[in-house]
């Protein structure tokens, strides 16, 4: 019930019971009876006022709502008194939200969204096709075979990241680049967001690019970062190791490259490097995914760590909690608290796991920044993420609170009282 | 008269429901009314009275309004609801039948041999 419907039940319930009350004063009145006498007895006749104010009260199930507030004042109260264990309880809570919202990001991004390709089904990865190359891939003109050749599939294109040196207007950088076949973008789908994407009659010739020369695609993060958006960046000639080259297009930033995760700047082809290292799908690149996909696994294993060690700490607090009050909830029950009423500890750890919750969000929302540069681009703030978690760590914190609870709604008052 | 009757269980919950039937009344007006209906034999705890109000208003048996009472002060007064209507018709044929059955009992004499 909303607070203020709330109010009016009960002043509506107030004025309901003092108008039967005058009313019966004023008829003890007629009978006789002197003001104050005839006040006292309807007011005796009527008997517990705020008894049955109770009754109603419970005939609309508000008891469960005051009992509820009852408990979640008691609860703040004792985690108040016991500071340490609700900032434990409280902070791994927080912790265990930040660390997994961020590692799912992770494995969202590498193991399961699928490429932002066309039809992500049908993409094959090979790999140590024909002898190895200098770099442990096949030799270029190997894939240039199996390109020109190929039945068994669509087509068949080549990348290999490599860190690249640019010169822009005469100032040097280091970027993340990947040098493609000239067919990767078209096979794969991506389309561009300005100019064009590489095509296959920009690798046709080794060293001399394609019909407008040499061209390569930069990302829309890179455009966004080093060219500030300026549509004028297609066309414009930079250098490569040296070699003058045309920016031809921008790209979508996670559409660059197949290997997911990992922000590349800018997309070369692979003619234009130097020819002893032209390679295809080379094991190198196979061997880096492998190290990451291990790292990204160890990362779910110590994120799914996180929450549980969370929930452990969560059950030791209350399994404590129900310890140390097992001489209260004995007279409680004693009283005539219901198992029921008793089990409502279970809300001392939704509160802990609430404002868990509450710090842990906007700690990782804060934090979002340094997750970001530690993901390689990956979006930590994914609110499916964040969103999974708290409700993972609130269902979490519900079977955790679910044994002490049931172990104090089955209390013996008698055992619990003499338990001192 | 007598000495006052003290209310079998479970018969107060039907009794409203008649004597609302008879017009809207609020809830002391349902005392005054079962008083005058029984010329002030039936003694009724006041403290319960409202408490089955809100148990029939709560099942829907009769709903309530706020209007003025005979002096002009604010009251709440209770109606009955079409399923208190009903549900007072079956009440009424059960405790009928009940009652007839218990004095059937208590009337019983003797066989004679």
């Amino acid at each position: 019930m909303k607070p203020f419907r709330r109010r009016q039940f009960e002043t509506e319930m107030d004025a309901e019971l003092r108008f039967h009350i005058s009313a019966r004063t004023d008829d003890l009145i007629r009978d006789g009876l002197p003001q104050e006498e005839a006040e006292r007895l309807a007011r005796a006749e009527f008997g517990g006022v705020e008894c049955t104010k109770e009754e109603r009260r419970r005939s609309w199930g508000l008891h469960h709502l005051d009992d509820l507030r009852a408990d979640l004042r008691l609860t703040l109260r004792m985690l108040g008194r016991n500071r340490g264990f609700a900032a434990v309880a409280i902070l791994s809570l927080a912790l265990g939200i930040g660390a997994n919202t961020a590692i799912f990001g992770l494995v969202d991004a590498v193991m399961l969204r699928a490429l932002p390709v066309h039809d992500p089904d049908s993409l094959v990865f090979l790999q140590a096709v024909g002898w190895d190359g200098p770099n442990g891939g096949p030799p270029y003109p190997c894939f240039e075979w199996l390109r020109d050749k190929t039945t068994s599939f669509e087509g068949v294109a080549a990348f290999s990241r490599s860190a690249m040196e640019l010169a822009i207007d005469g100032r040097r950088e280091q970027v993340s680049g990947v040098w493609v076949s000239g067919n990767l973008y078209s096979l794969l789908g991506v389309r561009p967001l300005i100019g064009r994407v590489l095509s296959a009659a920009d690798d046709r010739s080794v060293g001399v690019g394609g019909p407008d020369g040499p061209g390569a695609v930069i990302s829309h993060t890179y455009w966004e970062r080093r060219f500030g958006r300026d549509p004028a960046v297609v066309g414009r000639s930079i250098r490569i190791f040296d070699h003058a080259v045309v920016i031809v297009g921008v790209l979508p930033a996670e559409g660059m490259s197949p290997d997911p995760g990992r922000p590349i700047d800018i997309a070369v082809p692979m003619t234009l490097s130097d020819p002893v290292f032209l390679q295809t799908m080379d094991r190198q690149i196979e061997l880096t995914l492998l190290r990451e996909r291990l790292v990204t696994t160890l990362s779910m294993a110590f994120g799914g760590l996180a929450p549980l060690l969370a929930c452990v700490g969560l059950y030791g607090t209350l399994a404590y909690t129900v310890a140390r009050r097992t001489h209260e909830l004995g007279i409680r029950i004693a009283l005539g608290a219901t198992r029921t009423q008793a089990m409502w500890l279970v809300l001392q750890g939704l509160t802990v796991s609430v404002i868990g919750i509450a710090i842990g969000v906007p700690a990782v929302l804060a934090l979002g920044r340094i997750i970001r540069g530690l993901l390689f681009g990956v979006e930590p703030l994914d609110p499916l993420a964040l969103g999974a978690t708290a409700v993972l760590l609130v269902t979490f914190t519900i079977v955790a609170g679910l044994g002490p609870a049931r172990r104090a709604g089955a209390l013996d008052p008698m055992v619990a009282l003499r338990a001192e | 008269m007598g000495q006052p009757v003290d209310l079998v269980q479970g018969t107060l919950d039907m009794l409203i429901l008649k004597a609302v039937s008879l017009g809207p009344l609020h809830g002391y007006g349902v005392l005054l009314r079962l008083g005058q209906l029984t010329g002030g034999q039936l003694h009724i705890q006041q403290g319960s009275l409202y408490p089955a109000l809100y148990r029939l208003e709560r099942r829907g048996l009769i709903a309530s309004e706020w209007g003025e009472s005979e002096n002009n002060r604010k009251a709440k007064f209770y109606t009955l609801t079409p399923a208190g209507r009903k549900h007072l018709r079956s009440e009424t044929t059960a405790w009928n039948r009940f009652s007839g059955l218990v004095a059937g009992i208590l009337d019983a004499e003797p066989e004679k041999p």
